[in-house]
């Protein structure tokens, strides 16, 4: 292709121009495509709001004294099936796969520790369910997951 | 038009003048492309920030994590507020200051991480006179205090969070009324 007299240097101008506008739209879409399908699609909104709601409630758990039960529902979208694992330090939530945790892209949120309040490492899931915080003892854990409480936890109340 | 002109004289000068001319014309193709590019640049970012604001992925739960702490501060057992050693009552509001130090305040809230929440915490007595401060992870703190109180933006910063309650601190078993002063970091 020759750009050449006064309308062939126009006309290379309006080229460059449109070839900007494309590349600049093209990037542009994809952007804002990634970012409703991470929207849509993914689970990261439930993994971050569900980490810091737990995370918090054990935190607030520490400063109790006595027994208590809390009874916690994880209610996700259809499909969306989320492991929560209380650890010494934070509370994490993952996708739930049989693979290493590590590798089912965690969202965690740490509380603060206390001397004379224990941790017991537990992990409940996959969700929606119905499970319990439990503080006995001056130990905290996550229990009682079962497919029937799952059950229960996804019909409509 | 000085451009014909410039072409039938056919001398060096003219030539010169000729090229340069040619070359402002292209200059100014591309610089009327200018308003156009930019236009178009403002466009693409204005609707990427709306869909921006409106697919809202963040949970900012900033305020609700000094709740959390202020909570811990006065209900937690065996910390600054009196406890009463026989029935394990905690007396939230009644600060006992022999435990107000900061080893009892790291002890009964211990975060494994850096970035987590430092906080000040200042007694003062009824006329408003300093009587004793203690911290919650006294480094972090005294880190981020400067950034934090300049409003300074960006990761390495944090916001600051002040409560000031009313309070009955306890010296050799006398009560005496008083203000706690809690001032916590909460890192960006």
């Amino acid at each position: 292709m020759v750009f050449k007299g006064k309308r062939g240097k126009s006309a290379l101008a309006m080229l460059f121009f449109a070839l900007f506008t494309i590349i600049l739209g093209g990037l542009f879409i994809i952007m804002v495509l990634g970012k409703v399908k991470s929207a849509v699609a993914d689970n990261s909104f439930y993994k971050k709001f569900y980490s810091r709601d737990l995370g918090l409630l054990v935190d607030s758990m520490h400063s109790a004294n006595g027994n208590m039960v809390f009874s916690y529902d994880v209610m996700t979208k259809k499909g969306a099936a989320l492991d929560m694992t209380l650890q010494q330090d934070r509370v994490t939530l993952t996708d739930h796969s049989d693979a290493p945790i590590e590798q089912r892209m965690p969202t965690s949120f740490l509380f603060a520790r206390s001397s004379d309040v224990n941790i017991s490492v537990s992990t409940t899931g996959p969700s929606p369910l119905s499970f319990q915080l439990v503080m006995a003892n001056r130990t905290i854990s996550f229990s009682g997951n079962s497919p029937s409480q799952a059950a229960s936890a996804q019909s409509p109340q | 038009m000085v451009y014909k002109k410039a072409y039938s004289k056919k001398c060096i000068f003219s030539r010169h003048l000729l090229k340069s001319k040619k070359a402002d014309f292209n200059t100014e193709e591309i610089l009327e492309q200018i308003p156009y590019i930019v236009l178009t640049a403002l466009v693409i970012v204005g609707i990427y920030f709306i869909v921006d604001y409106y697919v809202n992925l963040s949970v900012n739960v900033r305020s609700l994590e000094f709740e959390v702490l202020t909570s811990r501060i006065l209900y937690s057992p065996n910390s600054i507020m009196y406890t009463d050693n026989f029935s394990g009552t905690v007396y939230p509001g009644i600060i006992e200051l022999a435990n107000f130090t900061d080893q009892t305040l790291d002890n009964a809230i211990q975060y494994t991480g850096d970035r987590h929440i430092p906080a000040k915490l200042e007694i003062y007595d009824a006329d408003r006179r300093l009587v004793k401060a203690a911290y919650v992870d006294k480094l972090t703190y005294q880190h981020l205090e400067p950034l934090a109180a300049s409003k300074i933006q960006g990761a390495s910063s944090g916001e600051l969070y002040v409560r000031t309650l009313p309070v009955v601190f306890r010296i050799n078993n006398i009560n005496q009324p008083g203000f706690l002063r809690i001032q916590a970091i909460i890192p960006n």
